[in-house]
């Protein structure tokens, strides 16, 4: 930082430039001396010839760097008091400006939650996800939309026997009710394989994370760990909660630990409340409990290369062992499996997911982009109004600056005075843009993402959103400030000065303003109608034919068996509830299902139909939800034939 | 140089500079009588250049300075050729020559 040292030790410097010089002249008088000139001649002479002593230091600051350090600062203080000489611009410029950058702050910060940051994790990039593209049976549960589970014995196979992988672990997202001192509530739980934490190197925040000897035996481990923004938020960040119990879907748990702060799951855009061994799946899917159902594919596999193994590598080594696993399965599947030479062809990916698990077709993606583009633009609006405002102002100082000029300041150093100026102004706006997004950023986040998009941004200001928001402001200040240099390069001394009022409107000048003003009206046009279409969307999704009559129709969820009801109690509450409700006035129809309306849930099942051979292309699976009778009339689902099911079909309670 | 200092071609001077600290470090007034003495007096270097030249070049990381007795027995600034100024005043003379011979065959061809 030698640059630095003029600045910070400047009259040390001023010094050590005059001694130098002093030096310089005394040895020209001496020498002089030497010459046989008479002391104060040769005094009179060396002064004489080494010319203004200011001047010759004033060169010699100039060809230091630190002379335009030095000039910056002077040049942000005349900028100071430029801008406090018109507040009313400088107001209007910092809240335009203000909106830009916040926007684009919470934009950003939003971006980078869901897209752009690595995982808070040891070596986030030795991570990949294991991707397999078959989805059709023998697999039952694979997720059609992402192709990205496996069944636990694969999961097995990979993490015992791969010699490409350092680490291999298994995740399973589900949800739980959770009961402390009296109060349940739904959680997202993730079941995780004993070696998760190790693979993927999340330490505990609190206490201790689970590891490879807490997952043996089935059932065996009633062990929570939590998540660090549930901990915060259900239990308040108390430490004391380790080693207390909780009851998760009715069973006591012991809380061994918090998982380390900022992170909050391997899948993108989640944040698992709790975390629990892979062993106590019975627990948490009572409808399917079985942990080892070779054709059960369920299971997200992350996995942690090996150092100085590239992800080809990787593939290429994981790809010989799935054939292996592969063909060890063909060999279990039924004689006239049809598909079986495609199944056994089957090809594992990796992707890279040093993110974490990221949908290869997003919704989620393409909206935050979307709305990236979309305040970016707000931002070029922003500017080019700026632009507008300070061209203006440079109009009205034409008489100032030219004043400037004609006492001797460079053009450049008029130029820089502007740039100054327009770099105080962006640094101000940045400054409360940055404080604008940290104001509203959660609740936008609440507003455009989701309701439980809140925690995700539990730490919405760190260094790379604030860099962001500077770099932006910086940016807009070379952006906005262009115009008015580029004026400056026109302008005629003589001519501002002659003119009374230094106004003087060039062609080239009037030019700009007009491509100004098209371009804002470009933007403009551009994001009404982008607005235009949200809101054609909004009112077409208003409208759409959801198949049943939503009008007058009330739903609730209720989960007997999150508190610890069994199973045949569960079913006479329904009973019961479904009884009462019947019975109040103004109640036409009374009706439950296994998953609500509208929510998205529903049972992937296979069907079968006997006699019918399925077409190559076609998946056998069907959305399925367990309803009661006189569902569809309660929902008013027209029936295009047959009849709805009644009291009559039910001949046992189902399980 | 003779007369005013855009007389000297520009980075003339401090190619110069270069060439006379190249052997030992000089301080500032030797580094003005030592050019001064080689040319037999046809260039002075004004302090007015000199040192604006040795501060750029300071800058620049062509040359570096410290302060030492002199041999008058007085402290003085003693400026000293870096490895970058040692490449710069190879690169820039090599371009001086090519310029000079370039100029010289353009003057003698018009006889």
């Amino acid at each position: 930082m030698r640059w630095l040292r003029p600045l910070l030790r400047r009259s040390a410097v001023e010094k050590e430039m005059d001694a130098e010089l002093r030096l310089h002249f005394e040895r020209m008088v001496e020498d002089l001396v030497e010459h046989g000139v008479v002391p104060d001649e040769a005094r009179r002479r060396a002064r004489l010839e080494f010319g203004g002593l200011g001047q010759v230091k004033d060169d010699a600051r100039e060809a230091r760097r630190a002379g335009y350090v030095e000039g910056f600062w002077r040049g942000l203080r005349m900028a100071w008091r430029a801008l406090a000489k018109s507040p009313g611009f400088t107001a209007v410029a910092v809240v335009t400006l203000a909106l830009g950058i916040g926007v684009n702050t919470i934009m950003f910060s939003l971006l980078d939650h869901l897209l752009l940051r690595n995982l808070p994790v040891r070596d986030p990039r030795q991570l990949v996800v294991l991707h397999g593209n078959f989805t059709t049976p023998p697999y039952m549960y694979r997720n059609t939309d992402r192709g990205l589970s496996f069944s636990w014995p694969e999961y097995a196979d990979f993490r015992d026997k791969s010699t490409v992988f350092s680490g291999v672990a298994a995740r399973f997202a589900t949800d739980g009710s959770l009961e402390y001192h009296g109060a349940a509530e739904k959680v997202s739980v993730e079941l995780v394989s004993g070696d998760y934490f190790d693979v993927l190197g999340v330490r505990p925040a609190v206490g201790r994370v689970l590891g490879p000897d807490d997952d043996r035996t089935e059932m065996g481990h009633p062990l929570v760990v939590l998540g660090y923004s549930y901990w915060q938020r259900r239990f308040g960040g108390d430490p004391g909660i380790v080693g207390r119990q909780v009851r998760l879907d009715g069973m006591p748990m012991t809380v061994v630990g918090v998982s380390a702060a900022g992170f909050h799951s391997v899948d993108r855009g989640q944040d698992d409340d709790v975390r629990v061994p892979m062993t106590m799946k019975r627990l948490l899917t009572p409808g399917w409990p079985e942990l080892t159902q070779w054709k059960q594919a369920w299971l997200n596999i992350v996995a942690r290369m090996k150092p100085g193994i590239s992800i080809q590598q990787a593939q290429a080594g994981a790809n010989v062992l799935y054939h292996q696993i592969l063909s060890d399965e063909a060999a279990k599947l039924p004689p006239h499996y049809a598909r079986r030479q495609e199944f056994l062809s089957d090809r594992l990916d990796l992707l890279p997911a040093s993110g974490g698990m990221m949908d290869r077709t997003s919704d989620q993606k393409a909206f935050v982009e979307e709305l990236m583009a979309i305040s970016g633009v707000v931002l070029l609006i922003a500017c080019v109004n700026l632009a507008g405002l300070l061209l203006a102002r440079t109009a009205g100082r034409h008489r100032e600056l030219a004043i400037r000029l004609a006492l001797g300041a460079g053009r450049m150093g008029v130029v820089r005075l502007l740039l100054a100026e327009n770099l105080l102004l962006s640094i101000l706006g940045g400054g409360a843009g940055v404080l604008l997004a940290m104001a509203i950023g959660r609740p936008a986040a609440r507003l455009l993402i989701s309701p439980d998009a809140g925690p995700l941004l539990d730490s919405a200001l760190d260094w790379r959103v604030l860099g962001f928001g500077l770099l932006l402001a910086a940016l807009t200040a070379i952006a906005f400030c262009l115009a008015p240099a580029v004026q400056m390069r026109k302008m005629q001394l003589a001519d501002v000065l002659k003119t009374e009022s230094g106004a003087t409107a060039g062609r080239a000048h009037v030019r700009l303003r007009k491509a100004m003003v098209m371009a804002q009206l470009g933007f403009c046009t551009w994001l009404v109608m982008g607005a235009g279409l949200f809101a054609k969307s909004l009112s077409h999704l208003k409208a759409v034919d959801l198949g049943f009559r939503k009008e007058h129709l009330i739903t609730f969820q209720l989960d007997p068996q999150a508190s610890g009801y069994k199973p045949e109690r569960t079913i006479a509450t329904y009973r019961r509830l479904i009884e009462a409700l019947g019975g109040l006035p103004g109640v036409t129809a009374v009706a439950s299902s296994d998953y609500g309306v509208l929510t998205g849930g529903v049972n992937l099942n296979v069907l079968q139909i006997e006699g019918y051979r399925l077409p190559a292309s076609g998946a056998p699976y069907v959305r399925e939800l367990v309803v009661s009778p006189g569902y569809m009339q309660a929902l008013g689902m027209p029936l295009r034939t047959g009849r709805d099911f009644t009291a009559a079909d039910i001949q046992k309670p189902p399980r | 140089m003779q007369g005013s200092k855009s007389d000297l071609l520009q980075g003339t001077l401090d190619l110069l500079i270069l060439k006379a600290i190249a052997l030992e470090p000089v301080h500032g007034y030797a580094i003005a009588q030592r050019i001064q003495q080689v040319s037999r007096e046809a260039l002075q270097v004004q302090q007015g250049s000199l040192y604006p030249a040795l501060y750029r070049l300071e800058e620049r990381g062509y040359v570096q300075a410290q302060w030492r007795e002199s041999e008058q027995g007085r402290m003085a600034k003693y400026y000293s050729i870096t490895k970058k100024g040692k490449k710069q005043l190879d690169s820039g003379r090599a371009q001086w020559e090519r310029t000079a011979a370039a100029i010289a065959s353009v003057l003698q061809a018009a006889e």
